[in-house]
């Protein structure tokens, strides 16, 4: 008992004495200390990890469609599901993307009838640049209109090659009260396709290179703005002429009003064979109008309306119905159109389009009656390329004849 | 037996460490009193991380300074657009002096932004976007003209540089 009264009585002392050791000793001047930074370089490390890949880095989305399409291909039932993926911008500004697209017409099979890779491209993007390889869209930069136009690509609005683009001009505007001030933007694009060719013809030894140059500005009409664009190209051998694979300059413009962020005039003016000027231009007019109205759960969400107006005329033009084989089959090109219109019941869309264009400036033109293979000069067994596609969806449609509709009925959910 | 010495231990050295650790802070305090001073008037009272009964938690001698810095800096706005070839672009910024804080509004989905300057061309911040059509950006230290500011534009399946200068 005494010790434990002793050491009972001990501990206060040991801690008042810990507590004072622990005690910081007060400040007392000393020579102050100059320390001279250094440059000491930070070494880099051995291995710099790539980005990382979680669920913000990435963007994913479906559709699933049912289609019933009547047209030069005849009628089908098919089914689709697309894959759209996106990785998104990352710390080193790459960013890649890709559509890819399993289709199955209507049978009692599992197996799908075609695998598409719609697009997919890897890009880098710079302060000063964009560059970009792979299966590209260039429906969306080079033309504004949605079926008809793009006619420096025969219509072709995916194609395999690469991007450059520049933006070669900014506007700038001050405001220190309220106001704005915008000026024109332009922007430079250099394209390069190994070939636009189908891949039964496609040739990868440069004969076939295609290169097309684009500039694009941005400007106000009336506070109204204005996208123009200028697309000027050429191939590198003459295959077929009226076409942009003659071997001379190909080139068109087009404008693009925007009213009100929803409603879009558009007009394109193309020229696909610069040495067949007055035979080979064309010229595409359209309108587009967007989130239109709602009645209770239907929606009418876009409405398509464009026109193609053959410009020049020729019987030997094979792109425009003529025929350079049997003269006998040869006929002129007449003005088509093409309505799209998309609607809505809460989350299930169904659209329609409908065209009466037998392809007109595009390579669908060309079959076993009309042209030889780019290569060996034999009879055409494939065709060359698609005919318009419905911008979005990317499906040929191609009626039968002037005379005749070919349609498309889309029914379909993305999530 | 343990468990009482123990208890002891506590009920005695505690109030003497803690009486300790609170003359320490006050001294420190105390030591540094001008260095806090100068610190407060750096900020004005809306940016105080404040009381919940808000304002500053520090009265007396230094009210009327902070007064007059808020009198002298008070926030300015600037009101900057321009437009590139893939969007129309338009900067709200809002100069607290101490930091600067851009409000952004693009008609065309952004992914990324890149703040600059123009003089040094160097990079002084940026950060990541989720296809904003509207961000805000807060960037310490005074705003001057000669910053310039680049969205990378989601457009066409690419994304795009546009630039707008923020002078």
């Amino acid at each position: 008992m005494k010790k434990t009264i002793f050491i009972a009585t001990l501990l206060p002392f040991l801690a008042l004495a810990a507590s004072k050791a622990d005690a910081k000793p007060k400040p007392t001047p000393s020579p102050t200390t100059t320390i001279t930074p250094t440059n000491t370089p930070t070494p880099s490390p051995r291995w710099v990890p790539p980005p990382p890949m979680d669920d913000t880095a990435k963007w994913i989305n479906y559709r699933v469609a049912t289609a019933f399409q009547n047209d030069a291909s005849g009628s089908n039932f098919y089914s689709f599901v697309d894959l759209f993926l996106r990785r998104r911008l990352d710390q080193y500004n790459f960013t890649a993307e890709g559509d890819v697209r399993v289709l199955k017409y209507f049978s009692n099979s599992y197996e799908a009838d075609s695998l598409q890779i719609i697009t997919g491209d890897v890009s880098y993007s710079d302060l000063f640049l964009t560059a970009a390889a792979g299966r590209l869209n260039v429906g969306d930069p080079l033309t504004p209109m949605r079926f008809f136009g793009d006619y420096s690509t025969m219509g072709l609005r995916r194609l395999d090659g690469f991007q450059l683009t520049l933006p070669i001009n900014f506007s700038v505007g001050v405001v220190d009260s309220g106001q704005s001030i915008n000026s024109n933007s332009t922007a430079l694009s250099l394209y390069y396709f190994p070939t636009v060719f189908s891949s039964t013809y496609a040739a990868y030894d440069t004969t076939q290179s295609f290169i097309l140059g684009q500039a694009r500005v941005s400007t106000k009409f009336a506070d109204i703005p204005v996208i123009a664009r200028f697309n000027i190209g050429g191939c590198a051998n003459n295959f077929y002429d009226y076409s942009i694979t003659g071997g001379d300059l190909t080139y068109s413009g087009s404008l693009d009003f925007t009213l009100a962020h929803d409603y879009e005039f558009y007009a394109e003016y193309g020229v696909e064979d610069g040495h067949f000027s007055n035979d080979s231009s064309v010229l595409g007019v359209g309108a587009r109008a967007r989130r239109l109205i709602t009645f209770g759960p239907f929606s009418l969400d876009e409405l398509i309306l464009e026109m193609q107006v053959p410009i020049g005329y020729s019987l030997n033009n094979t792109f425009t119905g003529g025929n350079n084989l049997d003269q006998g089959l040869a006929s002129y090109p007449q003005k088509v159109f093409f309505v799209g219109l998309k609607t809505r019941i809460k989350g299930f869309n169904i659209n329609f389009y409908i065209t009466d264009s037998p392809g007109d400036y595009t390579f669908s033109r060309l079959n076993s009656s009309n042209a030889l293979g780019p290569i060996n000069r034999q009879p055409l067994a494939q065709p060359i390329g698609p005919g318009n596609v419905i911008d979005g969806l990317n499906i040929p449609l191609v009626a039968s004849a002037y005379n005749t509709l070919g349609y498309l009925v889309d029914m379909e959910v993305t999530f | 037996m343990r468990w009482f010495l123990f208890v002891l231990i506590l009920f005695i050295a505690g109030p003497a460490l803690a009486d300790r650790t609170a003359d320490d802070l006050k001294a420190f305090f105390d030591l540094h009193a001008s260095v806090f001073d100068a610190l407060s008037m750096r900020y004005l009272p809306d940016q105080a991380i404040g009381s919940p009964g808000g304002g500053s938690t520090r009265k007396g001698k230094n009210t009327k300074k902070i007064e007059d810095v808020e009198v002298a800096q008070a926030p300015t706005t600037m009101v900057f657009t321009g437009s590139s070839s893939w969007a129309n672009m338009k900067a709200t910024v809002i100069n607290y002096h101490t930091h600067f804080v851009g409000k952004v509004e693009t008609d065309a989905p952004a992914e990324k932004w890149i703040l600059k300057e123009d003089a040094t061309r160097n990079e002084v911040d940026s950060g990541s976007l989720n296809d904003a059509y509207n961000f805000t950006i807060d960037h310490p230290g005074e705003f001057k003209p000669g910053f310039s500011l680049t969205l990378m534009i989601y457009k066409d399946g690419l994304q795009y540089p546009s630039l707008l200068t923020l002078h």
